[in-house]
């Protein structure tokens, strides 16, 4: 289920920067999470139609960016200090994921 | 005198209730439930929109709002297009098993040679869409119909005759239903599968989740000011109608996937009457009654969720109904 662990991933990565943005105070910082949110959800919608590839390393890299991010918008929401690292590891883990949908051929829902 | 012309009426109230009347009705509730599956894709796009909206509005706000230009709203879309939806397997698989539906209804209630010739071209057409689709969606080269036995369709319904002989016409329905029902059975299963696959609802749910955290952070501000009691009463209300829309995110999913398991069910239910020779009996009309009665409360997530024996909500607080 490739497209799934990118999917739930992906998911699990806005839902918390979805709080992180609740939390934070700081006008240029939720502008800044809101860009990277759109961004991830841009990925999400063309998750939603294409078909990935498990096998390339590119794969596992972006699950564990994603699973990263994650972890990093939990903690910024305790120490707001850390809202600057969490929007870096944000872009990081947008690069990794549009590596592996931007030249999908296959895809599962259109054909 | 009366008495006569309300026999001869009653004779021809009798006549013009053919003995295919419910293979009729199961082929119009049975499309009508293709026509809502549609709605899912709707819903995602929607979902979708609403969000890009609340997006644009919370981040070209105050200080930001400069940065709005008519390059930035153009790049708000729909993430399934008409062209694309035009192309999307749950639509396509769909549009055909609701095709072979409606052809199927209005071969059994044709009333003329030329009604019959067009419902067995938009049945044929419906047919080798249905092979189209599985092929595509299965990887597969091996059509689900076997294009031989569609010839033999074709003679079936030819024999209907000008006069449409009802004999004949049954056989041609019994004959196709039958032979459907396996194939009709595999693309449901395919329609289902590919619904589960996609995580339509993961991305209804995670949009709505949004829109919802969006609206919290824009009441918290605006809740600063004085604000009467009544007034925060009926924003608590309003926010809380939207969690319940993240709740009830994954409902609509599984309503239609329930309702596709349904067309399958009640598909194979008319296949096993016909076999027996029997156009008209009870389980066909429980079966029709079913899917109208789906067909009805679509949408209607407390009918699903009060018939439903084991509900469960998921860490992001999601519902689900996990019967089998």
């Amino acid at each position: 289920m490739p497209n799934e662990t990118i999917r739930v991933n992906l998911v699990n990565a806005i839902n918390e920067m979805n709080k992180l943005l609740e939390v934070c105070n700081d006008e240029n910082q939720k502008f800044e999470i809101r860009i990277k949110i759109r961004e991830l959800f841009q990925r999400l919608d063309r998750v939603i139609v294409a078909t990935l590839d498990s096998g390339p390393p590119e794969f596992a890299e972006a699950i564990e960016s994603l699973k990263s991010l994650t972890a990093k918008a939990i903690e910024a929401k305790q120490s707001l200090d850390k809202v600057a690292e969490t929007i870096n590891k944000a872009a990081e883990a947008i690069g990794k994921v549009e590596k592996l949908v931007k030249n999908v051929v296959g895809v599962l829902a259109i054909l | 005198m009366k008495l006569v012309y309300l026999a001869g009426a009653l004779f021809l109230a009798g006549c013009a209730s053919t003995p295919t009347t419910q293979i009729s009705a199961f082929g119009n509730s049975a499309s009508a439930i293709a026509g809502k599956i549609d709605s899912v894709i709707d819903e995602y796009n929607n979902a979708a929109l609403d969000r890009k909206f609340t997006d644009y509005a919370a981040t070209y706000n105050g200080d930001k709002s400069s940065l709005l230009t008519s390059d930035e709203l153009g790049k708000i879309d729909k993430p399934i297009g008409p062209e694309q939806k035009k192309n999307f397997a749950i639509y396509k698989a769909n549009r055909a098993l609701g095709s072979y539906s409606k052809a199927l209804s209005d071969l059994a209630s044709a009333g003329s040679r030329v009604d019959i010739d067009l419902a067995a071209a938009n049945l044929y057409g419906s047919i080798s869409s249905l092979n189209d689709q599985y092929k595509t969606i299965k990887e597969t080269d091996k059509d689900l119909f076997d294009t031989s036995k569609l010839a033999s369709f074709s003679t079936l319904i030819a024999a209907i005759g000008s006069s449409i002989v009802e004999e004949k016409r049954r056989e041609a329905i019994k004959g196709i239903v039958t032979e459907a029902d396996p194939k009709v059975s595999l693309i449901c299963d395919v329609i289902i599968e590919q619904l589960k696959l996609a995580g339509i609802e993961d991305a209804i749910a995670t949009s709505r989740q949004y829109i919802l955290s969006e609206e919290l952070i824009d009441y918290k501000s605006r809740v600063k000011t004085a604000m009467p009691l009544d007034e925060r009463r009926t924003e608590i209300k309003r926010l809380y109608s939207l969690q319940q829309g993240v709740s009830n995110s994954k409902l609509l999913i599984q309503q239609t996937q329930k309702a596709v398991a349904a067309v399958k069910e009640s598909h194979a239910t008319l296949a096993n009457e016909l076999k027996e020779g029997r156009f008209t009996s009870a389980a066909i009309t429980s079966t029709i009654g079913r899917l109208k009665d789906l067909e009805k409360n679509y949408g209607d997530f407390e009918a699903l969720l009060l018939s439903c024996k084991k509900i469960a909500k998921n860490d992001k607080g999601i519902l689900s109904c996990e019967d089998k």
